[in-house]
């Protein structure tokens, strides 16, 4: 019995932080920002990491520091915290939405790989633990306390467009209904 | 198309002193309504859509240039603009912050939290001048030591 209440809180805390990471806004965004959030990533030239390393990075917070200033300080994690926060709900939006565009896909396709799929899932569960963990981090201890699970988060939403392509691209080469 | 971008960076851009600066003029070509780029002179030189093309370009790489840019290079930024402003510092600085103008010069189709962190980095670099003017006005005849030997 005591097994079976250890072995539950952990699952029910990533449960809630994967819950927390999809509905707890700051500010909640207009639905039609976030979708355009998709349509305008990935301008040429432009590399999505340098912009999270600069919201996540602690070097313009010693900035603030010297400053001496407490209302700028104040000014400044508000500030910063909206926009980490922004940028996770973005990410989870948009990872979100080419999910779904996956299981509506795959639920037409006949030459599914199992296995594909199953990785795919798991790196999609992890992906909202990471996004919860990083929305509670960024409200409870500011935007800099996790800054290397932004490029971790970073990673699994490139991982996890990557697996799609590869599945994209290997189901048109393989005839449809052959054996994956 | 590169040969339009070389003669903007060349001519034009290399003459205006900062990076802010070049933002501000390279949003005032696009127009409000139809979100175009115009620049009469670079028009004139190359082909209207390889000018636009340049300008667009440009704009967007001055963006991302600024919006990645760390708060205390921003901060040195927007010092550089309001000197080489014909502006009074105090009323350029109670503008900015009132009426938001640096909201216009984001380009169209830059990445949402770009324009975030930008319009957030703004602010707060307005904030930290507007302390340093205030600091300045109070601290020369506390700091001074020909004032203090005076007394």
């Amino acid at each position: 019995m005591e097994i079976l209440v250890f072995a539950g809180i952990p699952v029910l805390l990533l449960l809630l932080l994967s819950l927390l990471g999809a509905t707890w806004n700051l500010d909640v965004d207009p639905p039609e920002e976030r979708t355009k959030v998709m349509a305008r990533r990935g301008q040429a030239g432009e590399d999505p990491g340098v912009c999270i390393r600069r919201i996540f990075s602690s070097e313009d917070q010693k900035f603030v520091e010297r400053q001496g200033l407490p209302r700028l300080r104040e000014i400044y994690r508000a500030e910063r915290t909206r926009v980490a926060l922004f940028w996770v709900r973005s990410v989870s939006a948009e990872v979100a939405e080419i999910m779904r565009e996956h299981r509506v896909a795959a639920g037409t396709r006949q030459n599914l790989r199992v296995r594909r799929e199953l990785l795919l899932i798991l790196q999609y569960v992890e992906f909202r633990v990471v996004c919860g963990l990083l929305a509670f981090s960024i409200r409870v201890f500011g935007p800099h306390a996790l800054a290397n699970l932004a490029t971790h988060l970073l990673q699994v939403s490139q991982g996890i467009g990557r697996v799609l392509e590869e599945g994209a691209a290997a189901s048109q080469i393989q005839p449809e209904g052959s054996l994956g | 198309m590169q040969n339009a971008y070389e003669d903007l960076l060349s001519r034009t851009l290399a003459s205006i002193p900062c990076d802010l600066a070049r933002l501000i003029y390279l949003a005032s070509t696009r127009d409000y309504n139809s979100g175009t780029y115009h620049h009469e002179g670079l028009s004139a030189r190359h082909e209207p859509a390889e000018a636009r093309g340049a300008l667009k370009t440009a704009h967007h790489e001055i963006f991302y240039k600024l919006a990645s840019m760390s708060l205390e290079k921003l901060v040195g930024e927007l010092e550089q603009y309001v000197r080489v402003s014909r502006e009074q510092p105090s009323g350029l600085l109670r503008t900015w912050q009132q009426l938001e103008p640096y909201r216009v010069a984001v380009p169209m189709e830059a990445d949402p939290t770009m324009v975030r962190l930008f319009l957030s980095n703004i602010r707060l670099a307005l904030e930290v001048l507007k302390h340093r003017r205030i600091q300045l006005r109070v601290l020369p005849s506390d700091a001074s030591p020909l004032l203090s030997l005076g007394r």
